[in-house]
């Protein structure tokens, strides 16, 4: 039991320690690129929108994000449009030619 | 009866591989383009279906001019039919500039002199095909969609160079292979041939279609040759 | 009796058969369904539609081409109309300037700057500006001049060029793409 309380009291010596490391990783952070500041905030040479990976996704630097659903709009719309035409020519002709074995028989 | 097979599938097969080649490559091969992103992709449909349109809108044309001359049922039903895939094909332009104008410039629609020809051309072909349908018999259905056909082809040469001759407008200029992106020229150019081949085969079908049912109107118009009570052709003498 | 069929006409690339050429063109050969002309309804709704694309082909004409022969002016045309701009409704179109935007997302305000060769004006947008909106691209901006020489837009379009380039790839930079004139749009 004595034990138990000891390592308890221990937990918040512990988290102390381990504190600064926290601290450690989230500095660089504070540098990450600022994309519209004309400063090259994470020091790896290039400024605001130049710094494409860490600005491609910023609203004013002109990229593009994602956009798969007007691609999928674009590229169904016209596959649609081919099929759609191409079935009503051919159901039209068989149709057609349908009636003239008819008529064929007929006599 | 068996029929013989019909040679134009030929062609639309192959454009129909050459199509799913092309889509494929511009869809999951080909890398993302600088700026547009995803939506870059819309190229690779959009320009081969614009210069399809005119391309075979142009095809309408010179056969407008030859069934003006022979009067063959052929070439008109060719004509039409070419008429029709040139309307599918500046409809789906419209359509898709629209769709592919509001990730990139922002808007779907805006009265650019480019934009505006456009609409014209699909207005004025669809025309040609209404104008058609006014006609009393086949002859003068040929001569009127004939006509049309040659006067709205007008537009086709002003919709192409509407980009050099009034510069400022949201439109592209044309662009060159220098200004693509090597990349990308295969699968542009896989589908700008592909589309090709389908028109031409869409073009044979429907060119078929009509014939078919001119080869129907030849039997109701054919001496003894008289209506059922459902509508169908009797021929008499094989009735008794 | 001679079947049609017999003398019928063939397609180059078909063995159907079809109309022979003289009852192809004669009147009274047509299509019991098909070739007739249309009657009540149909004729009505043909009509309609010839009378609708007539309509629309006047409307485009008139009101589209005569207002947009030229779709916008330069920052130049605009400052060098000096106080007669100012709040007419108007299109400019221009480069965005090295340097100058000014995007604030909390409240949807963009500032920046459209130039030229020879002028520079500030715009001021209420929108959120197409994701392709960057430095150096080209943009047209609808609305007017103030008398403070402030461009205020309602609708901002992005006209870029007509690269289309892969990662990689060289692009061309500093293009002005805007300012092409009727005299010097061979280049």
């Amino acid at each position: 039991m004595k034990q138990l309380a000891s390592l308890l009291t221990l937990i918040p010596a512990l988290m102390m320690a381990a504190s600064p490391a926290v601290v450690m990783a989230e500095s660089p952070a504070d540098q990450r690129e600022v994309c519209d500041d004309d400063v090259d905030n994470d020091g790896d040479g290039l400024v605001d929108c130049d710094d494409i990976e860490n600005c491609s996704s910023f609203h004013t630097c002109g990229q593009i994000q994602g956009g798969w659903s007007w691609v999928i709009a674009v590229y169904g719309l016209s596959f649609a449009g081919f099929a759609g035409y191409a079935l009503y020519i051919t159901r039209g002709l068989n149709r057609a030619r349908k009636e003239e074995a008819d008529n064929d028989q007929a006599r | 009866m068996k029929r013989a097979f019909d040679k134009e599938h030929i062609i639309g097969v192959i454009g129909l591989l050459m199509l799913a080649y092309g889509c494929w490559k511009a869809l999951f091969v080909v890398p993302a383009m600088n700026h547009f992103g995803e939506v870059g992709r819309i190229f690779f449909m959009h320009v081969p279906t614009a210069w399809n349109a005119l391309l075979i809108l142009t095809g309408s044309f010179i056969l407008a001019i030859g069934a003006l001359f022979n009067r063959k049922p052929s070439w008109d039903a060719a004509l039409t039919g070419s008429v029709e895939v040139g309307v599918l094909y500046t409809a789906l332009l419209v359509v898709q500039g629209s769709i592919w104008a509001r990730p990139t410039f922002g808007i779907w629609w805006t009265w650019d002199p480019r934009l505006i020809t456009a609409a014209i051309l699909l207005i004025a072909f669809a025309g040609v095909l209404s104008a058609r349908s006014f006609a009393n018999n086949q002859g003068q259905r040929l001569r009127w969609t004939a006509v049309a056909t040659i006067v709205a082809y007008i537009d086709v040469p002003i919709v192409y160079f509407i980009v050099k001759w009034l510069p400022r407008g949201i439109h592209q200029p044309h662009s060159f292979p220098s200004t693509v992106s090597t990349d990308y020229h295969l699968a542009l150019r896989f589908n700008a041939i592909a589309m090709l081949l389908l028109g031409i085969w869409m073009t044979f079908r429907r060119a078929r279609w009509i014939l078919q049912q001119n080869a129907a109107t030849a039997m109701s118009a054919a001496p003894g040759a008289a209506l059922d009570a459902e509508g169908r052709t009797m021929v008499a003498g094989v009735e008794e | 009796m001679t079947r049609p069929d017999e003398q019928a006409e063939t397609l180059p690339w078909a063995g159907a058969p079809v109309a022979s050429q003289e009852q192809f063109l004669s009147p009274e050969a047509d299509h019991p369904n098909q070739g007739k002309p249309a009657q009540g309804k149909g004729k009505l709704f043909v009509a309609v539609a010839l009378i609708v694309a007539a309509a629309s082909l006047t409307w485009l004409v008139v009101g589209g081409v005569e207002q947009n022969l030229v779709y916008y002016l330069t920052p130049s045309e605009l400052t060098a109309k000096g106080d007669d701009a100012i709040g007419a409704n108007v299109r400019l179109g221009g480069m965005v300037a090295k340097d100058s935007i000014r995007w604030r997302p909390e409240e949807t305000e963009l500032k920046f700057k459209v130039k030229d060769h020879g002028a520079e004006i500030e715009v001021h947008a209420s929108s959120i500006p197409p994701e392709m909106f960057r430095e150096g691209i080209g943009v047209i901006v609808e609305g007017s001049i103030g008398s403070d020489g402030i461009f205020q837009t309602r609708r901002l379009m992005v006209r870029h060029s007509n690269e289309y380039k892969a990662p990689g790839d060289q692009e061309t930079v500093d293009l002005d793409y805007m300012s092409q004139t009727l005299e010097d749009n061979g280049t």
